[in-house]
């Protein structure tokens, strides 16, 4: 699955809020509430996602109406997914709260650690 | 030469000889904090003494160096400079390309950190986006797994899963996230970050090989010690016991917790961390100047 970008983003979010397959004029009134878009713009994005297998269309009376592939939840739980296996990551650049260590168990302070078990 | 020489040997002793010494230290009693800066001052003045050796080397007339030996002890202005004539050149040039490489694979390892945690970042924040949710300073996952982590970077990020939530109870939720918080505030991933660059490019030098573990250790053994003041060393344990990962790191955080209750650092605290950590950062040019005195001494009798 590819990823979005954030006007992509928002798009599916119209999409994914209708319960019908829209079209590029619907999708642009959805969209327009909170920003002002050109109505080529919006044909664009719906053609990139459709390229990216993010959406279907249909053409009805010489327009496309466009619908999401899967759902958000989906969507959400595939990206998720790909996230969490990305993040197994040896270069480990998060820092997890329990994580599980295998090759740094013998380092020196560990066992410096482990040997004096504190006088407090 | 002869004081870029005793530097250089300096350098030596304190990489190879400080993990131990250094470990020794921070199974005592001084608080993970103050570990932490020791064990990042001492790599730094190994990073540092090397290259004032290297310049002092390089350098025409070999820059104030022999003004400092003069300084030091005037009877080794004469030695200093009547070293073997022409080894001078050869010796700058392999130790300034040593460095040279060395910096070169410094940056190259940090910059594709950087690329990769940017990526994740920006990963992270596309799920968000997807998922619907508002962005705050916590990204909530969808996910029955115990979750719990943070990314560094400028706008740090902490993540939990909603399977986190679930099995811990406010309290020791509450813990956790301060946790999380604790490793942002003190920039724990910057410093874990230049350890691992460090580890990996001079693995060599026994103490940047043991560096990125023992930073990794002792910033979870920081951020637990921030968590407890705050929400009490066993709210911690709890929340650690129940989301266990079965690892020695675990077992020892735990009996940290058990011996330091936390609180705020007390005062003799902060001057043993000023202290050791301006030793520690001193280290090789400390050594060079009591070898060349205990040298000098010994030439002048």
């Amino acid at each position: 699955m590819q990823r979005l970008g954030e006007l992509e983003a928002s798009v599916m979010d119209v999409l994914w809020g209708a319960t019908e397959p829209l079209r590029v004029r619907q999708v642009l009134e959805a969209i327009n509430r909170d920003r002002d878009l050109a109505y080529t713009t919006v044909m664009t994005v719906l053609d990139n996602l459709h390229r990216k297998e993010w959406v279907e269309r249909e053409m009805e009376n010489r327009a496309y109406r466009y619908r999401a592939v899967a759902t958000r939840e989906e969507a959400t739980a595939q990206s998720l997914r790909e996230l969490l296996d990305a993040s197994e990551d040896r270069e480990s650049v998060l820092l997890h709260f329990a994580r599980s260590v295998t090759e740094e168990e013998s380092d020196i302070l560990r066992r410096a650690l482990r040997r004096k078990p504190g006088k407090r | 030469m002869i004081l870029a020489a005793v530097l250089l040997f300096g350098v030596v002793v304190t990489g190879w000889s400080s993990p131990r010494l250094l470990s020794r230290l921070t199974a005592g009693r001084i608080s993970p904090g103050t570990a932490l800066a020791w064990w990042l001052l001492t790599a730094a003045g190994v990073l540092a003494g090397t290259l004032g050796a290297v310049l002092l080397l390089v350098l025409p007339d070999h820059g104030p160096a022999g003004a400092i030996t003069r300084i030091l002890h005037e009877c080794w202005a004469a030695v200093g400079h009547s070293g073997l004539p022409g080894l001078d050149p050869v010796a700058g040039t392999f130790a300034a390309t040593a460095l040279a490489i060395a910096a070169g694979r410094l940056t190259l390892s940090s910059a594709r950190r950087r690329k990769y945690s940017t990526l994740l970042h920006r990963r992270h924040l596309d799920v968000l986006r997807l998922s619907g949710a508002r962005p705050g300073p916590t990204l909530w996952l969808p996910d029955d797994r115990p979750i719990a982590y943070s990314l560094g970077g400028r706008d740090g990020l902490i993540v939990a899963s909603q399977g986190l939530a679930g099995r811990l109870s406010s309290r020791e939720l509450a813990a956790v996230l301060a946790h999380e918080r604790a490793h942002l505030r003190g920039r724990h991933h910057f410093l874990a970050g230049c350890a691992e660059t460090l580890g990996r490019t001079l693995r060599f030098v026994p103490l940047m090989r043991e560096l990125p573990g023992a930073v990794r250790l002792l910033v979870e053994l920081a951020a637990d010690r921030a968590a407890a003041a705050g929400h009490g060393p066993e709210t911690v344990r709890s929340a650690l016991l129940s989301i266990h990962a079965g690892d020695g790191d675990t077992a020892l955080r735990l009996r940290r917790l058990a011996r330091h209750p936390g609180g705020p650092s007390r005062f003799p605290d902060r001057v043993r961390a000023v202290v050791g950590g301006t030793l520690a950062l001193f280290a090789p040019p400390v050594l060079t100047v009591c070898l060349m005195f205990t040298a000098g001494l010994l030439s002048c009798w």
